[in-house]
């Protein structure tokens, strides 16, 4: 039987993290497989047209909530200019540009309103924020990049947002959602208006999203759900058709500890482990390693092993630059990037013009700060370059011009940089650590594995690489062959068991 | 299209919007549009005009107007319409505060507050409160009597309104303000925007920049080139200033109700009623100026000179009806009985009534005095205190009656013989002039305006001097000591109140009427530049 594979997750953002970029995988998978598959997201997102056009979906691989109770599913894109919207009168109000992004409208001198200009775009209204005589902003417009004005936010006298009014296309308001609790952003109730002919009321968005998942798979009976995110355990979990959670990290805080029933679990996914697994059909994880583990410690969960990953083509490209090294992922602490920009200086040593391109971005502006820092005090400015986040071809270039992909990372449940490293021809050396090194790296096969923490023996190990051709044109070679484990065709198989 | 403007309407009104009604009713029967046009919000506005025989469609209320209120077809909310988007509720009905609390488990969830029966037996839906599932007010709803969410007053945590929304009757957000402490810490209206229903967005620093913007949109509504649109300030509170701003041309006349001067007995030299004070410094700004009487416009052009043409239009109309009806002769009334009908305040000054009639009553008798009307309390109940101390010092407390509320004027008008008036100043005197047009004979005061014209000494009554309560009794002595001349007054009374019949009237609008469309056709729109259309849209 043909089923719907609905993949619930919070959100697909500009900047993802590897959940959004395997949904997004998995999703295209399918549908190259002719199997009927939606992402289904929770979060208000503005952009979320534009932003599946980026990861090259289509807007109808994706459904979310507020879309749908705001009845713009099926909206299409139009382009709505500010200096020809209808907002703006323009035999009254003055029309300033600031920049490419944001637009002044002003009256006798007064500044009454600041728009913000979609992303992405020439011109069009993205966000238009209210301002009173003192300057306070009073209320903000947020459109909807296909361009229509999709909610107003009303801010509090002391400027956290107060209330929030959702419209539909026609701007018939769908939906309020109230923020009353003290010095504290988080909404305190959603409620939707005139909902086939009824107010319904809910205390907070996973409520609503529980009714929303209702709404759309509750009567589809050929429905699987594949939850992306333990944040949507529980609305998930409400569902009465087959559903599988999968697990993109680690599920323990120390990935050495992952196999050991002393290992702490996430907190994120202790109820998963403890209660929440009971409401659904299995588990999945990227790795037959981590699979094991836990049908080990856990075996009351059914839980299998599927890639979350799929590789839909693999290349060896020649023209590598010498000496260029590449990481590329979110910048945060979890990678031990001090140790990365530390082996960098150990290699320097031997290769003067070694190059780290540092590609992604910084999850928070003290960790930049200290990097930063570190790269000076180490003066390896011109051997350190970080590059913010890369998708499409800009971050395929990346790729081009790596000769060897490097992480330093403690853990990972599969690692997207090293799978698209090996698809790309590239080897990839990081730590000997869970899941994903282990389970795609040979040592002097395909890239190498470190133990963790020894920098001076990662930067040995690079600087060997990087001097010997005939030893990386061996790695280059068998990386790719690795790479074809991954092979879309492999994947769907194991997806189309479940 | 004829524009009254004015501010509200309510249970209780005062002679501006009696005047209001009257040429309304006026425009109506002589086929001419008109619109009264209410600026403050009221959810039962159209309630208490529906009851005077206006029509909703004559109706123009700032907030309707944006809310697509105007003409709605009614209906009843009742307690059970109100979804609160919760299941299992209950409803605890507090008779004594006309609301009912709901319940959901121990849960407050909201209140129901209904309209009082003096207004709807039904428990109408008045307001709405809303608490979230977590015990917080975060909404009040107040409901137009017609039947809609009209105000929406959104709650801060810490139970201060924040956002004020207005919505249209599909529930669209239309116009809202905000609330900011201002430099000293307070929580005031600091900003308003409107939307149109295409979606184009205002912003406005005050109520009165969004009146502007309403005095403007209907200026363009009803703009003709081959008729003005006629804006008529009858309050001129928030009017004054936008009339003058108006994007496009218009014609506007101040209409004084008042005395012009703050004291009325010196109109050429004391200051400015405060009322009028801004737009008599403007008058010329303006196209027209009303009074009520000759004797203010003579007093108007004499003062100020202005360039804006004067007019003098009176604000009574007696029906045509009224004149088919028999006159009953003074034979036929109570011999003595004298009739005031006003409030009960100080500037009515009846306690001198009261003195003139002690001193009177040596000689007569049989006079005897009924007041009615609401007594004003202010001022420590100053008006009732001097009352009283001259009903006991001319021992006077059996023929003097003091009312608060008479169900049927004109009958009490037909059996008195005098109507007695001492007041400081008049704006006109809708009471005297319908006192007179039952045949009673008219005594007042010399006082402008209106008592010193609708009472024409020594004809239809007599006009003494300001404050002098003696010659007053003495003018009592004569006509109650004199049936030919009672008789032969009571006839003028009803004679001259013809110039208040309802052709008359509308003669004299008809003069003003005329004179702004001659104004606009052969003036305004000899210079009219309309705003350009053409290309402005996208073109490429």
């Amino acid at each position: 039987m043909q089923q719907n594979y609905y993949f619930t997750n919070e959100n697909i953002f500009s900047f993802n993290s590897g959940t959004e970029f395997s949904a997004i995988n998995r999703q295209k998978l399918f549908k190259k497989n002719q199997m009927k598959s939606w992402i289904v997201t929770r979060n208000y997102n503005q952009n979320l047209y534009f932003t599946a056009q980026q990861h090259g979906l289509e807007y109808d691989d994706l459904i979310n909530m507020y879309d749908y109770f705001q009845n713009a599913v099926d909206v299409k894109k139009h382009h709505e200019y500010l200096r020809y919207s209808k907002l703006i009168d323009k035999h009254e109000y003055k029309i300033v540009g600031v920049d490419n992004n944001s637009s002044l409208i002003k009256r006798h001198g007064r500044t009454l309103a600041k728009v913000e200009i979609a992303p992405q775009t020439v011109g069009e209204i993205g966000n238009v924020l209210y301002y009173d005589q003192f300057g306070n902003i009073t209320s903000k417009d947020v459109w909807d990049v296909r361009g229509f004005k999709s909610k107003t936010e009303y801010m509090h006298p002391d400027g956290h947002i107060g209330h929030e009014i959702l419209y539909d296309y026609d701007g018939q308001p769908v939906m309020e959602i109230t923020h009353m609790f003290k010095n504290n952003d988080n909404p305190s109730m959603f409620k939707l208006l005139n909902y086939k002919g009824k107010n319904l009321r809910f205390n907070d968005e996973n409520e609503l999203f529980a009714f929303f998942l209702k709404e759309l798979i509750g009567k589809d009976h050929k429905a699987i759900v594949i939850n992306d995110r333990p944040s949507l355990i529980a609305p998930v979990a409400q569902l009465n058709c087959k559903k599988y959670q999968y697990l993109h990290s680690i599920q323990t805080t120390d990935a050495e500890m992952a196999g050991n029933p002393k290992g702490t679990l996430f907190p994120a996914f202790a109820p998963f482990f403890t209660n929440d697994f009971q409401y659904y059909d299995g588990l999945i994880v990227p790795t037959p390693g981590q699979a094991k583990d836990i049908n080990n410690l856990f075996p009351n969960i059914n839980t299998r092993s599927i890639s979350d990953i799929a590789v839909f083509n693999t290349k060896l490209v020649d023209q590598k630059v010498d000496n260029h090294l590449l990481f590329l992922g979110r910048l945060s602490p979890d990678h031990n990037l001090e140790q990365m920009i530390k082996i960098v200086g150990l290699v320097k040593e031997e290769i003067p013009e070694i190059k780290l391109n540092l590609v992604g971005y910084f999850d928070n502006p003290d960790y930049r700060e200290k990097l930063k820092k570190m790269v000076k005090d180490l003066a390896l400015e011109k051997n350190i370059i970080f590059k913010p986040y890369l998708v499409g071809q800009a971050k395929q270039e990346q790729f081009d011009n790596a000769k060897l992909v490097i992480d330093t990372s403690f853990g990972e449940a599969m690692g997207m940089t090293m799978v698209e490293a090996l698809s790309n021809g590239i080897p990839f050396v990081s730590y000997d650590v869970n899941y994903g090194p282990r389970f795609m790296i040979n040592n002097n096969y395909n890239g190498f594995l470190i133990n963790q923490g020894d920098t001076k023996a990662f930067a040995e190990c690079l600087v060997k690489l990087l001097k010997d051709d005939k030893i990386y044109q061996k790695l280059s070679n068998n990386a790719s062959l690795t790479s074809k484990k991954l092979l879309d065709k492999l994947i769907i198989k194991q997806w189309e068991k479940i | 299209m004829n524009f009254f403007i004015n501010s509200s309407y309510n249970e209780q009104n005062s002679g501006i919007e009696h005047a209001q009604i009257k040429r309304s009713l006026l425009f109506r029967k002589n086929k001419t549009p008109f619109k009264l046009l209410f600026l403050a919000w009221n959810p039962l506005l159209h309630h208490y005009l529906n009851q005077k025989n206006i029509k909703d469609i004559e109706i123009l209320n700032v907030f309707d107007y944006f809310q697509n209120t105007e003409q709605v077809v009614s209906k009843k909310i009742y307690y059970s319409d109100i979804d609160f988007g919760v299941s299992n509720l209950k409803y605890n009905e507090e008779k004594d505060k006309n609301r009912y609390i709901v319940f959901q488990d121990n849960n407050i969830v909201g209140r129901i507050n209904y309209f009082p029966k003096k207004i709807s037996n039904d428990k109408q839906v008045k307001s709405v409160e809303y608490f979230d599932g977590f015990g917080n007010l975060y909404r009040v709803d107040f409901y137009d009597l017609r039947g809609f969410v009209s105000l929406v007053q959104w709650y801060t945590p810490d139970n201060k309104i924040g956002t004020e929304v207005w919505y249209s009757i599909d529930g669209r957000p239309v116009v809202e303000t905000y609330h900011r402490k201002n430099a000293l810490g307070e929580l005031k209206k600091s900003g308003w925007k409107t939307i149109s229903p295409n979606g184009t967005v205002k912003i406005f620093d005050t109520l009165s920049d969004v009146f502007l913007q309403f005095f403007n949109e209907i200026n363009d509504k009803y703009f003709d080139k081959s008729e003005p649109n006629i804006f008529i300030m009858d309050r001129s509170d928030d009017v004054e200033e936008q009339l003058q701003l108006l994007n496009q041309p218009a014609f506007t006349a101040l209409h004084l109700h008042n005395s012009h001067a703050g004291d009325a007995q010196k109109p050429d030299t004391s200051i400015l009623n405060n009322n009028y004070e801004y737009s008599l410094n403007d008058i010329n700004r303006y196209d027209a100026v009303i009074s009520a009487t000759h004797k203010q416009t003579d007093d108007v052009i004499k003062r100020f000179h202005p360039l804006a043409k004067t007019f003098t239009i009176p604000v009574g109309v007696i029906p045509d009806n009224h004149f088919n009806k028999k006159e009953i002769p003074m034979n036929e009334r109570k011999f003595g009985q004298i009739l005031v009908t006003a409030r009960i305040a100080p500037e009515k000054q009846l306690d001198q009534l009261i003195r003139a009639i002690g001193i009177a009553k040596k000689i007569i008798p049989e006079l005897s005095l009924d007041m009615y009307g609401y007594i004003d309390h202010s001022n420590n109940d100053i008006a009732m205190k001097k009352i009283n101390k001259a009903i006991d010092e001319y021992n006077l407390k059996d023929c003097v009656h003091i009312h608060s509320y008479v169900q049927n004027v004109a009958k009490v008008q037909k059996e008195a013989q005098v109507y007695g008036l001492t007041s400081v100043m008049e704006g006109f005197n809708l009471a005297l002039m319908e006192a007179m047009s039952q045949g009673d004979i008219g005594l007042t005061y010399d006082v402008n305006y209106g008592p010193n014209e609708l009472v024409k000494d020594q004809i239809n009554g007599y006009v003494v001097d300001y404050g002098d309560y003696k010659t007053m009794a003495q003018r009592l002595i004569t006509i109650f000591s004199n049936k030919d001349l009672m008789d032969k007054l009571s006839k003028n009374a009803y004679h001259y109140s013809k110039r208040y019949s309802e052709d008359s009237v509308w003669q004299d609008w008809k003069v003003f009427l005329d004179f702004a469309k001659e104004d606009w056709i052969n003036h305004k729109m000899k210079t009219y530049k309309p705003d350009i259309t053409n290309g402005i849209q996208k073109l490429d």
